[in-house]
């Protein structure tokens, strides 16, 4: 088991040693670019094997000395004082630091004010939504229209407040039924079936006189016919 | 010595990406590339200069203004002919500042060196520049001998590997064809190759560049 656990630790070490080489060459991942730039800042030995590595490829391609005048190390710390002073115009914000790009920011482009992508489809979705706000007002429009008896007592309200549909009706008010007219005693009765329907719904309200009694008289509307 | 018309570039990738983390705000990326060119900078400027203070002032200087401009980098050429024009524009600018006085002027402007259309790629067998002492120069051959000799006595495997990334230039892809192996397998090999060397070269570097780091 301690074996097994050696070898584990021991394949994990190499992996993350063997980054720092595939960095030096561009093929190391993001993840591991991120905890080698730890490891860079927090480790001598870390960016003594970075150092190494690069001489390494300098040495074999003749590309530049191994050694000069300055001691690397005394190169950097010189250079890392004055890079924490300077605030360059491209800097980001704290907050952006926290968050980290892997996008190499374009310099000038960035400045030009640009409409936003998704402009059109937010105006199409404000027309939609005065369109489903017509479309309701239509509808209970129509509905009250139709329920509402003219002339006589009703206890509904009727909005006349709605203004206008501004936009094509969506919803078409549905054909109200065919009045019915029926040979009584009394003469000939119109009957409303919505009428009833209301009123038998609204029983309290539609007939009731001041006596409290179903006055049934209301139930019929009496007209008379022409004469001939 | 490689010939001049066998210039394997850094890999660009890396420098791109040590760029991008630089301007997401990580330093730390930007020190990498530093302590990546700083030689080959220095080298640049002292084809130019001849005071060994002055090329590390403008060396530094060098590496300032990349740090300031590097939101400009947009990634299209290599990350060091972008540095280069840079440490050879700084180098120029000093000198021009030197030249108000003769005497330091003569003191230290090199003849026939400042070249700016020469490029990066001239710098190959440029030879060593007056600026770096003997000691280095002495260690810089020791070292390179010890690579030398580290490669010769690498594994064929492992020799071959390192030799197609570092000098060839080429992808660990393009060196899993060539070797017909796995893209991990390369990556493995050229890891060992590098610590196999790193281990002959490590005393000598500490030697000279100290442990200060």
């Amino acid at each position: 088991m301690s074996n097994m656990n050696t070898n584990h630790e021991t394949s994990q070490g190499t992996h993350a040693d063997e980054a720092w080489s595939a960095l030096v060459d561009g093929e190391a991942a993001e993840h591991e670019v991120d905890a080698l730039l730890v490891a860079f800042g927090a480790e001598h030995e870390m960016r003594a094997r970075w150092h190494r590595y690069q001489v390494i490829g300098d040495v074999l391609r003749g590309s530049a000395p191994a050694v000069t005048a300055v001691p690397a190390g005394d190169f950097l710390a010189t250079l890392r004082s004055r890079l924490e002073a300077e605030r360059p115009d491209w800097q980001p914000t704290p907050a952006a630091v926290a968050r980290p790009q892997t996008a190499v920011v374009p310099l000038q482009a960035d400045l030009v004010a640009r409409p936003s992508a998704n402009d059109a489809v937010f105006r199409w979705k404000m027309v939609a939504g005065f369109a489903s706000l017509a479309a309701v007002m239509a509808v209970s429009w129509g509905v009250i229209g139709s329920l509402a008896p003219t002339g006589t007592g009703s206890q509904l309200a009727r909005s006349e407040s709605v203004a206008p549909v501004p936009v094509a009706e969506v919803v078409a008010t549905p054909t109200p039924p065919p009045l019915v007219v029926v040979s009584t005693g009394q003469g000939p009765v119109i009957r409303d079936p919505q009428l009833e329907a209301l009123m038998a719904e609204h029983r309290q309200h539609a007939g009731m006189s001041a006596l409290q009694m179903p006055a049934g008289f209301l139930r019929n509307a009496t007209f008379d016919a022409p004469s001939r | 010595m490689p010939p001049e018309d066998n210039f394997a570039p850094q890999a660009p990738d890396s420098d791109v990406m040590l760029v991008q983390r630089t301007l997401a705000g990580d330093q730390r990326a930007f020190e990498m590339l530093v302590v990546r060119y700083q030689r080959r900078v220095e080298r640049l400027i002292g084809r130019m200069v001849r005071d060994t203070d002055l090329v590390e002032d403008i060396a530094q200087e060098t590496f300032i203004r990349a740090y300031r401009a590097l939101a400009q980098f947009r990634g299209d050429a290599q990350f060091y002919t972008w540095l280069y024009r840079i440490a050879v524009n700084t180098a120029k600018k000093q000198l021009l500042e030197l030249k108000r006085d003769p005497l330091v002027y003569q003191s230290q402007m090199k003849t026939g060196d400042d070249d700016e259309t020469s490029g990066p790629e001239r710098e190959l067998n440029s030879g060593v520049a007056d600026t770096e002492t003997p000691e280095a120069v002495l260690a810089s051959k020791e070292i390179a001998q010890a690579v030398n000799a580290a490669m010769e006595a690498l594994p064929e495997e492992l020799r071959n590997a390192i030799t197609l990334r570092e000098i060839e230039g080429l992808s660990y892809e393009e060196i899993a064809q060539a070797l017909d192996c796995p893209i991990g397998t390369v990556r493995s090999r050229i890891f060992r190759a590098r610590e196999a060397i790193s281990g002959r070269i490590k005393p000598l570097l500490e030697r000279q560049t100290g442990k200060r780091w």
